[in-house]
């Protein structure tokens, strides 16, 4: 249906246009989409008619998302992840990665495989059938390899603090890259009655 | 001056009657981008769902391109609001002739977070935790 009028202001100075838009997923896997939209040269609203801008988003990033899955696979695989381990500790239906690589996935499949990109160790969990308590360790022990990881890197550094009074013992961790504080444990303590102590983890 | 339109006609039309919501492209670039709100009918089932959280009038501003046309004077409304943890601004008028609604703006604010924690991952602005004696290895 061609549509002659600004659904805003229902002036007939109007005019398509075509549009080219850069985008990204979440790792930076770079797409592009084109679209038709009308601009009204009264109102100046700009307005996609016909949805033509979701239909080619949505076109252009289902299949972005294919070539995504697929990273993510191979990183995984090169850091010692199989597929076939990822899909039984979340229960998965055998296979279903291999189909989400071939055939692209949803939303949540989407979800869950840029989760796992980034926090792997997301598997050991849902493998414990979400124990609360080894949830708990593993993030105490994924937050022990930030910081370890951080102090030994050469563009990161790394303090920790240890602030103890009679009532509470705090620890803060912080891990600064660019002069930009990117990680920290626990939370500022009360400034009063404190024993402070410092320690800066120094580079291996 | 508080807004020229009610929010919560405006929730009520984006639930019952969508189509009379029109999305300027820019912001709904801007809402998919920022908000991963990827279509039309996201941003407007979001909108309808509250999901402008605790979203605080800011000012209203004439609808410049209005007055231009036809001397007429819409106003646009501006909220900031949030979401999770992002600090937005939202703005939106309405053609009293036609009943439409233009949703203007639906992106990131330019304003720093006013609750922006001290102490979270990805966001800590305390000095007390920049580094301040760097001893090197020798």
């Amino acid at each position: 249906m061609k549509i002659n009028n600004c659904p805003f202001c229902s002036s007939e100075n109007v005019e398509n246009r075509t549009i080219e838009k850069p985008d990204k997923l979440p790792d930076g896997t770079p797409f592009k989409y084109k679209y038709e939209v009308l601009v009204c040269l009264d109102c100046d609203t700009i307005t996609d008619v016909d949805k033509k801008n979701d239909t080619a988003y949505l076109a252009a990033h289902e299949s972005a998302k294919k070539q995504y899955v697929d990273k993510i696979c191979q990183d995984l695989s090169n850091k010692g992840w199989s597929m076939a381990y990822i899909e039984r500790a979340f229960r998965l239906p055998q296979r279903t990665i291999t189909r989400w690589k071939s055939q692209g996935c949803s939303a949540s499949g989407m979800a869950l495989m840029s989760l796992v990109g980034i926090m792997p160790w997301l598997a050991k969990i849902a493998d414990h059938n979400y124990d609360q308590a080894i949830a708990a360790g593993e993030v105490i022990a994924q937050a022990g390899n930030l910081i370890v990881g951080a102090a030994t890197s050469n563009d990161c550094t790394t303090t920790v603090k240890i602030y103890s009074s009679e009532k509470s013992l705090n620890i803060i961790a912080g891990i600064h890259k660019n002069q930009k504080s990117c990680a920290i444990l626990s939370t500022e303590p009360q400034t009063d009655n404190i024993i402070n102590t410092e320690y800066e983890l120094l580079r291996a | 001056m508080g807004p020229h339109h009610s929010f919560d006609d405006f929730e009520q039309c984006c639930l019952e009657t969508p189509k009379n919501v029109i999305i300027h492209d820019p912001a709904k670039v801007d809402a998919r981008t920022h908000f991963g709100l990827k279509t039309d009918d996201d941003i407007k089932h979001f909108v309808a769902q509250k999901g402008l959280t605790d979203r605080a009038f800011i000012k209203r501003d004439p609808f410049g391109a209005a007055q231009d046309l036809r001397g007429e004077t819409m106003w646009v409304d501006v909220y900031d609001f949030w979401s999770g943890d992002k600090f937005g601004y939202f703005a939106l008028v309405r053609n009293p002739r036609n009943g439409a609604w233009l949703i203007k703006s639906f992106t990131l604010n330019d304003k720093r977070n006013p609750r922006e924690p001290r102490s979270s991952i990805g966001s800590i602005t305390s000095t007390a935790f920049l580094p301040h004696k760097r001893r090197d290895k020798t």
